[in-house]
């Protein structure tokens, strides 16, 4: 049997699907069903995303900051200020908060929401499910 | 995407996703329509992340084919082991359509490996292109051909077994 016939056989036996006008009827429902866990994802995206904008803005007037310091103050003077230990815990925190977020993902913004806003908002999928 | 925009979509996919599925799930409408229903509520709740970046019905297509992967991990989880007779009569009474079950073509394909069944239904009753299918199954297109070629090689084989 060569190549052509069974390609025109599996292209003349596309199978029939029965009409069923319950099928569209069931998806609504099951649609209503999950409104709520679709609304609360929409929410947690944008969420996301404004951390996300807040993340950059913050990174580049740090960064900003930091320029202006190298150029405007004599080396030896930024490296006294930043001995002091209270700039080195920023400094660290600053970084805490930069690997949460490249590395997170969405995740970590769940995360965050759920220590620093509402602490009793969910963090997964599957507590959103079993609610 | 609002509840409406969405079914509207989904009157114009609904047909062609639930052969895709009766297909897969040889030829069980029951199981079909839920997997796609599943597929379709996945879909809903996800539809915020959809982008136009795909097309609507090849972003369908792999969902509802993820879901029939869970699906079918699920039951494999589950079954109990049943002798041949008592399956085919389950079948035959409770939730096979036997027109579709009992082409022999049909019957041929069932017994094709998982991605080449797949990407024969996908590219000769559905029509996608090589490129959509690699999008959906998520493979690169030279193994879509891959397995498009020799889908088509052992199907013959078994057709001529059989002599159809």
């Amino acid at each position: 049997m060569k190549d052509i016939d069974i390609e025109d056989l599996l292209r003349n036996s596309k199978p029939v699907v029965k009409d069923d006008p319950t099928f569209l009827l069931e998806t609504r429902r099951r649609m209503r069903d999950v409104e709520g866990i679709k609304d609360e994802v929409d929410r947690q995206r944008g969420y996301g995303r404004t951390v996300l904008l807040i993340t950059l803005i913050i990174g580049m007037v740090t960064g900003i900051m930091v320029a202006a310091t190298l150029l405007l103050f004599p080396m030896d003077s930024v490296f006294a200020f930043i001995g002091e230990w209270k700039l080195y815990l920023a400094l660290a925190a600053a970084i805490v908060v930069v690997v949460i977020t490249i590395f997170g993902r969405d995740r970590s913004f769940l995360v965050l929401n759920k220590l620093l806003v509402f602490p009793h908002s969910k963090t997964t999928m599957e507590e959103y499910l079993t609610d | 995407m609002t509840e409406e925009r969405f079914i509207d979509l989904v009157r114009v996919e609904q047909e062609p996703l639930r052969r895709f599925l009766l297909v897969l799930c040889d030829g069980d409408s029951a199981l079909a329509d839920d997997i796609a229903q599943n597929a379709l509520v996945r879909a809903y709740v996800a539809s915020g992340s959809f982008r136009s970046l795909s097309k609507f019905r090849t972003w369908l297509f792999r969902i509802a084919y993820n879901c029939y992967i869970d699906n079918r991990r699920r039951r494999s989880l589950v079954t109990v082991p049943i002798d041949d007779d008592e399956a085919r009569n389950l079948r035959a009474e409770d939730s096979t359509d036997s027109s579709f079950r009992y082409q022999k073509l049909h019957q041929a394909l069932e017994r094709l490996p998982e991605k080449e069944k797949v990407a024969i239904i996908l590219f000769y009753f559905e029509n996608h292109s090589v490129k959509e299918i690699s999008s959906i199954l998520d493979i690169p297109a030279g193994t879509v051909k891959y397995h498009l070629s020799s889908g088509r090689n052992r199907l013959k084989k078994i057709v001529a077994d059989e002599r159809y």
